[in-house]
């Protein structure tokens, strides 16, 4: 079923018509058959054009994820590391994927999905997944209590985005306590970790990742705050996307390396100098209440540092920053 | 200041009588305090150069210390914790549901098998799946929803 769909869907990648009886022939089906999948596509979130006479065609073409061009792309320790990277059509989520796949010590496993449609942002919130348009990628690996990278792993993938970005040519990325990526004060990516384990025992962690590549207008009206994604600041990349997947791996891997070597400190001065917020007038929105201060970094835990008054700083490991907007 | 050193203070204090331990190491230092029946992790080595005018270092919370559970009167609370105790792995904001509007994991009185999710620890954005080592029934949940909590906190109790 899927191998059908991504056979029609490598055909149409071309961006050029083909007509119903063509592609029937090519694929061995009936021009209904190839109706229903074309069907199934637009239902994906997919824009395929129907016009009479000339047939079927996705405007502008498509660059579609490719397991084997992302592992080739890949440094060879980064292959050793992963035991597969997994490519799908359409997933809930990348991430709800992964969790219940096991992974060995030392070992990590990749998932990848053209579009998800259940991706999520924090506490439940919905993350906007247009099909073939960004990156949506989760990682899975075990780490012990005893590594001081579980605490602060959120901020490490952060500085591991930044990282990839700056490789691409985007030097003035920033970080919003606590992870999400903002180019031009807009958000470009957005990360969640979960973590699930019994208690004392070694903890699972799946990072989700939403990358925009070139986010279609229409899916950006959905999304409630400023966004921007990578092809408009880099006009062309999105026809990359599986070398940026690949290198987006990459990064986070060599984070985690540097991390696993005792780097995490040298990551955590990494982040003090993408902070967006360092010395802005803040709000956290607590669940509960809500602070207003001064942003003042964070600590060596990674805990956002507030000064609510005069020379008093609060660390708080929780809730929701943004810039206080003067009234 | 390493995760295991803070792990056998805790458990050092757990073992002996004394209140409260306070370390310094170098500009780190971690104070550990015991509040009624919880104990509560009070990290802050401010490294950062801008926070000069910081006060001491152990003097500042490392974050929002939870009370709902130390403000239970003593006696009641022993009896109360009496059974398998369920403790927060990390700092972080504890959440009975799995998003805001559903139902929660578990209430008072759930019968539960080892394995099930019981809460869930954010800090960071990382969100801690909390799941039973243990099967029985929920005697107790200490921590209001949507509230802090510490390392080492008590968060359940089962029996």
């Amino acid at each position: 079923m899927e191998s059908i769909q991504q056979n029609l869907l490598q055909r149409l990648a071309d961006g050029r018509f083909h007509s119903g009886q063509e592609l029937g022939e090519q694929m061995g089906l009936t021009r209904a058959a190839v109706w229903k999948y074309i069907r199934e596509l637009r239902g994906l979130g997919l824009a395929v054009q129907s016009v009479r006479g000339r047939g079927y065609r996705v405007a502008g073409g498509l660059s579609l994820l490719d397991e084997s061009a992302i592992h080739q792309a890949l440094p060879e320790n980064s292959r050793q590391r992963i035991g597969c990277v997994e490519v799908f059509t359409s997933l809930p989520s990348t991430s709800s994927y992964l969790k219940d796949k096991p992974v060995r010590p030392g070992q990590v496993a990749v998932c990848l999905a053209e579009t998800q449609t259940q991706g999520r942002g924090r506490r439940g919130r919905h993350w906007v997944s247009p099909f073939a348009a960004n990156i949506y990628a989760s990682i899975k690996l075990q780490l012990s209590l005893e590594q001081n990278i579980y605490g602060s792993l959120s901020l490490l993938i952060g500085v591991a985005i930044c990282r990839l970005l700056k490789e691409v040519g985007i030097q003035d990325a920033s970080v919003k306590w606590p992870n999400d990526v903002f180019v031009n004060n807009a958000k470009l990516a957005g990360v969640l970790i979960e973590f699930n384990g019994e208690a004392n025992g070694p903890v699972n962690a799946v990072i989700g990742m939403g990358l925009n590549v070139r986010m279609p207008p229409s899916a950006g009206e959905q999304i409630d705050q400023d966004w921007i994604d990578l092809d408009s600041l880099i006009p062309g990349v999105a026809r990359h996307r599986n070398r940026v997947c690949a290198r987006l791996v990459d990064t986070v891997l060599s984070v985690l390396e540097q991390s696993e070597q005792g780097g995490v400190a040298e990551i955590l001065t990494e982040w003090r100098e993408l902070d967006m917020l360092f010395d802005r007038e803040v709000v956290l929105q607590l669940p509960n209440r809500q602070i207003s201060g001064r942003a003042a970094g964070i600590n060596a835990q990674g805990h956002l540092l507030i000064e609510q008054s005069e020379g008093q700083l609060v660390a708080f490991a929780s809730g929701e920053v943004s810039v206080r907007v003067a009234s | 200041m390493d995760i295991r050193k803070i792990k056998k203070l805790i458990e050092l204090l757990d073992e002996s009588g004394i209140d409260e331990i306070e370390i310094h190491e170098g500009e780190e230092s971690v104070r550990i305090s015991r509040q009624s029946n919880q104990i509560a992790v009070n990290a802050a080595p401010y490294m950062t150069p801008q926070v000069v005018a910081a006060p001491a270092p152990a003097a500042a919370p490392a974050a929002p210390t939870a009370a709902s559970a130390a403000a239970e009167p003593r006696g009641e609370s022993a009896e109360l914790m009496k059974g398998h105790q369920i403790k927060s792995p990390m700092v972080g904001t504890f959440y009975r549901s799995p998003a805001p509007g559903n139902p929660s994991f578990v209430e008072v009185g759930s019968h539960i098998s080892k394995g099930d999710t019981l809460c869930i620890i954010e800090a960071m954005k990382m969100f801690n799946q909390i799941d039973s080592d243990t099967s029985g029934v929920i005697k107790a949940i200490l921590v209001e929803n949507g509230e802090p909590v510490e390392y080492g906190q008590p968060l359940f109790v089962i029996e």
